[in-house]
């Protein structure tokens, strides 16, 4: 159910209603969020809801158990936990990668046979509601949140429907406190931020439907299926263009998850912030998935030291981090590789600091800081867009071809990736602004405007229109 | 575009006028997309006028830029238009 089909409208004018109709009874109200949060689950495949039901009481009588115990056995408790949130994730995601590299090494080493491969589906969203399971049971180790009594507050914490499958990946510290606020009668007439909704279920949309579907469908999919076929201006445009696609696609899911949450009366955590404005890699990390790299910095760098210590455990445990965050986007080489090269960036830039003068300030220094670490993030997004190694390699010896004439770039489509590009250079409060400028008429003023630029999105979009990217993570 | 920050609090509406404005832009996109059968505006005709009359404008944009050079025959413009007309 993708939240740009007509069918899942009819959804959500059903569990809207739904959930507000019933906020006058809170228990009632939260089981009312959760199953439909289920029956969306179910829509892509009803065997998976049991495995996201399973993972939901799983960690809700881990949180439980850890709020009973002290000392070692807390400690056991909460390893067993993280080891059996970790287990899904390695048996549905990984297993048959791990496989099949041991069966390489075996081969190798000259034995026959090896381990059998699983063949598992992946299902849709299992990195996600993993890693919130995960930050559930250690928010509640660490003493930050209380552990939840109602196994209702679990399951619709880990199940919530506009973020499940592709995030933002909510902290329980973030969304818990929301959910149990359910559980106290509104004081007065329950409002939603229905302006602001509308601004990001909008350029969401728009983002996704028009930029992302268009860049894809002319240009990026067909130089990166065979690049040894196309030149350089091809394979540079597809370059550009592989990263403001996955830009519009990512944030434009993001953008939509957080503007339909907020038409719930729940508020997320931001996910991008104009990434493509960054003058580092390590600015590039605090602006691009905000969500997975606070996730990582909080869960995997700070327990393992992260930069209390010597330069070189903190080089350590930052090109750690980026690996296994590479590895969380999927089991193949190429998002491994892709994550060790921004662990070795980050790292390189911060030994750089240390030893280089300062850069040079002012407007132009900063354009030249962005304009390099844009290069840097387009050239490894390559990578990540990569089907294998050699057809990278493909892709990187394609972009000194200069001789072969352009098939593929055309104007309209380095217009879409010029336009994807700006959208990073418009004013941070425009959005607010937008919102605001949408609430301020009578209702009907609000329902007309935004039908008409759902339709007008609709009109420009192609008939077909291609699942999102991170659905595979 | 930036992302507005969810801390930033919005403007607001109550829900029982945010749900009239939700299920109004529901009603006036479904009605506008020439692609949703069913639609009353399709019924009276107004999206296939609507989209004939941007099909026409998107053809004269298309024969313009390709007598001034801006893009090659058959390309992305010509294309889209085709495939609207199919649809």
């Amino acid at each position: 159910m993708l939240f740009h089909t007509s069918g899942f409208a009819a959804f959500f004018l059903c569990a809207f209603a739904a959930a507000w109709a019933t906020r006058g009874r809170p228990t009632l109200h939260l089981w009312t969020l959760t199953a439909a949060s289920f029956v969306f689950y179910a829509a892509w495949d009803w065997r998976f809801a049991f495995l996201l039901l399973g993972s939901g009481l799983f960690n809700w009588a881990a949180a439980l158990a850890l709020e009973r115990r002290e000392g070692r056995a807390r400690r056991a408790v909460v390893a067993g936990a993280v080891a059996a949130n970790l287990g899904v994730l390695a048996t549905f995601k990984y297993f048959d990668f791990f496989a099949e590299g041991l069966n390489a090494l075996l081969r190798a080493a000259g034995f026959e046979g090896g381990m059998p491969y699983a063949g598992l589906i992946l299902p849709v969203g299992v990195s996600f509601f993993t890693f919130q399971g995960l930050s559930y049971v250690v928010d509640v180790h660490r003493r930050e949140i209380a552990a939840s009594r109602p196994a209702v507050e679990v399951l619709l914490y880990l199940s919530l429907f506009p973020q499940l499958v592709a995030g933002p990946i909510v902290r329980a510290s973030a969304l818990l406190p929301q959910i149990r606020a359910r559980l106290t009668p509104a004081p007065g007439p329950e409002r939603v931020a229905a302006g602001f909704a509308a601004v990001m279920i909008l350029s969401g949309l728009f983002k996704k439907l028009v930029l992302a579907n268009y860049i894809a469908a002319d240009l990026v999919d067909e130089a990166f299926f065979d690049p040894s076929f196309y030149g350089a201006a091809d394979l540079w445009l597809a370059a550009y263009g592989y990263s403001v696609q996955i830009y519009c696609d990512f944030s434009g899911y993001s953008d939509m998850a957080i503007g339909l949450a907020a038409l719930l009366g729940f508020a997320i955590p931001k996910n991008f912030d104009q990434p493509f404005r960054a003058a580092s890699m390590r600015e590039f990390w605090r602006r691009w998935h905000i969500s997975l790299s606070t996730w990582l910095r909080d869960y995997l760098y700070k327990p393992m030291g992260g930069s209390h210590g010597r330069a070189g455990r903190t080089a350590r445990n930052l090109f750690l981090t980026m690996l296994l965050g590479g590895l969380w986007h999927g089991a193949a080489w190429t998002f491994v590789l892709w994550g060790a090269l921004h662990g070795a960036l980050l790292v390189a830039e911060r030994a750089l600091a240390r030893a280089a003068p300062p850069m040079p300030s002012g407007r132009a220094g900063r354009a030249a800081a962005i304009f390099v670490t844009f290069h840097l993030v387009v050239l490894t997004f390559v990578l990540f867009r990569s089907e294998s190694l050699p057809l990278f390699w493909d892709f990187l010896a394609g972009l000194t071809r200069w001789e072969q004439p352009p098939e593929l770039a055309g104007g309209f489509v380095a217009g879409l990736i010029a336009l994807g590009v700006a959208l990073h250079f418009t004013p941070p409060e425009a959005p607010e602004r937008a919102a605001r400028a949408l609430s301020a008429p009578p209702w009907p003023a609000l329902g007309l405007v935004a039908g008409l630029l759902l339709a007008l999105i609709g009109f420009l979009a192609p008939a077909e229109v291609t699942p999102f990217i991170y659905f595979q993570f | 575009m930036a992302e507005p920050t969810p801390e930033t609090p919005p403007a607001s509406l109550p829900v029982g006028r945010a749900a009239a404005a939700l299920a109004l832009a529901l009603l006036v996109a479904l009605s506008l997309n020439p692609r949703v059968p069913g639609g009353w505006a399709r019924d009276a005709g107004l999206p296939e006028a609507t989209t004939l009359a941007a099909i026409d404008a998107a053809d004269a944009l298309a024969a313009w830029a390709e007598a001034a050079g801006l893009t090659a025959p058959g390309d992305w413009v010509s294309a889209r238009v085709q495939a609207l007309r199919e649809e």
